[in-house]
């Protein structure tokens, strides 16, 4: 099997005889080597959840960036290659800022998304006067979060450009566990809150590391507030509130 | 608009976008890309409905060119019936230009809907036009435009701009050849300017009217004097009047002739 690949898994645009793109399965497995990153979407509004890698202990935990804003109403939480996300969310302002420029509206978010694929889909093009373009698949999977008039949406967005909506969605290497975990726990009446907790209890199973308020990292969107990152306060008294509820 | 957007070198050929020879040893060439081609525009807003009208006369100078070229449009519906429009345009000024403009509009909004899943709501295609009038700044669509529609909330809703794009939401506005004469008779027929209510006070204590929105048919009749009238005054409005009407229900149009002299 891996001789019968090795023909067809150079070239990016390339499909093999039984139709299969190599480099884009290969950029899935990237994602599963990640961090993991959790999405909880409820009634009230949208968590993000992320496990923060702290590998060293001189390692300043608030560097490590893997919850950014795309817009006011509109954040993502990313797994895999942290660079190439950044293209990707780059990508994405542009895109919310220039629709709030052309039509004085929020960006939906589902269109905000489908941006996002349009460019994750992009690779391996010749751009003359284009941006430059990747010229191989992004490694890197996002969860959006975000409110618009539809209410709280979460959506999950591959490599490979597809997206889907959920309502709980959990990404990289600890992604399996914790996506039975969410599938056990969920349920549409959960309040903010409870997502909070559902999330945290979700991380710290698959987590490697012991959890606590230095290694993971929260934002929720909330129709009031919109997208906020958790501050070091907040996410004292999230982890607190789970030790708690344990 | 002349005093808008500068003089048109050639207005003393009368009827020529083009210049005349003369004369003189040397010729000069040149070309101007701009005609007015007349006609005037209006639009007025209810509590449920919006009018936009027109008429239907395009000039060049002394010419009629034609006695039917709508000014009017539905936007973002069917090619040929207009059928599933939920917004209205007016243009008045170059005629290929404002043809140009709406169907570059027209285009917006059929894409935003494909791009976004919903209906453009007036409120974004009015800041949508903006842009794109805006981005022609060093060389404009030769256009007033007004764009109506109903808002968020089910009312009647009106943008008045200028060539490049300054646009703000109003009760009514009239552009054009006859704006100048129409205008002042809205401001005073639908907002009430220089209106009092008899017997209030004395000089200054003198209360004025509060404007209130027009029911529908009160509306359509303003609109038919403020035509009618212009017609009488003004070289390049007349032929016949056409006028579209937005509400929750849909888009009614009505013909009106006017004089043809």
């Amino acid at each position: 099997m891996f001789i019968a690949r090795s023909e067809y898994d150079r070239g990016i645009n390339t499909f093999s005889p039984e139709g299969r793109l190599f480099q884009v399965e290969y950029s899935l497995e990237a994602i599963k080597l990640g961090s993991t990153a959790i999405g909880v979407a409820t009634s009230e509004g949208v968590i993000l959840g992320v496990e923060k890698r702290v590998t060293s202990t001189l390692l300043e935990a608030s560097s490590v960036e893997k919850i950014v804003e795309i817009d006011q109403h509109i954040g993502c939480a990313m797994s895999g290659l942290q660079a190439d996300a950044r293209s990707l969310v780059e990508h994405a302002r542009v895109e919310s800022q220039n629709h709030a420029f052309h039509y004085a509206e929020p960006l939906r978010v589902e269109s905000c998304t489908q941006a996002i694929c349009d460019l994750a889909l992009r690779f391996g093009e010749t751009g003359d006067d284009e941006e430059s373009v990747m010229s191989r698949p992004f490694g890197v999977a996002l969860l959006i979060a975000g409110f618009d008039e539809d209410g709280p949406q979460l959506y999950h967005a591959e490599p490979s450009g597809t997206f889907y909506r959920y309502d709980a969605k959990a990404i990289g290497s600890g992604s399996e566990g914790a996506q039975a975990e969410l599938q056990n726990e969920y349920h549409r009446s959960l309040t903010l809150s409870e997502a909070e907790t559902l999330v945290l209890k979700t991380l710290k199973q698959v987590m490697e590391e012991k959890l606590d308020a230095k290694n993971v990292q929260l934002a929720s969107v909330t129709k009031e507030k919109g997208f906020r990152i958790y501050n070091d306060e907040e996410m004292g008294r999230a982890v607190a509130q789970l030790g708690g509820n344990q | 608009m002349a005093s808008i957007i500068g003089h048109n070198p050639h207005s003393n050929s009368i009827g020529y976008s083009f210049s005349q020879p003369t004369n003189a040893g040397n010729k000069e060439h040149s070309f101007y890309p701009y005609t007015d081609n007349g006609g005037s525009v209006l639009g007025i807003t209810g509590k449920d409905f919006a009018v936009l009208a027109g008429d239907t006369r395009s000039t060049s100078g002394y010419n009629i060119n034609s006695r039917y070229v709508p000014k009017v449009f539905k936007i973002g519906g069917d090619q040929e019936t207009g059928e599933g429009a939920h917004i209205l345009l007016s243009v008045v000024g170059f005629a290929a230009d404002g043809l140009a403009l709406k169907e570059r509009l027209d285009a917006v909004v059929k894409m935003y809907k494909y791009q976004h899943g919903k209906p453009m709501s007036v409120r974004a295609c009015a800041q949508r036009l903006s842009t794109i009038l805006y981005g022609k700044r060093f060389f404009p669509y030769y256009v007033q435009a007004i764009l109506a529609g109903l808002d968020e909330e089910g009312k009647g809703a009106l943008y008045g701009y200028d060539p490049v794009g300054s646009y703000e939401r109003e009760q009514c506005r009239a552009a054009g050849a006859a704006s100048s004469l129409i205008m002042p008779f809205l401001d005073n027929q639908v907002n009430l300017k220089n209106q009092y209510i008899p017997g209030s006070g004395e000089g200054h204590a003198l209360e004025a009217k509060k404007p209130e929105p027009m029911p529908r048919d009160t509306v359509e009749q303003v609109v038919r004097d403020a035509f009618t009238s212009a017609v009488e005054r003004h070289i390049e409005v007349g032929d016949g009047l056409q006028m579209l009407i937005i509400t929750a229900d849909g888009i009614e149009e009505i013909y009106h002739p006017l004089k043809k002299d």
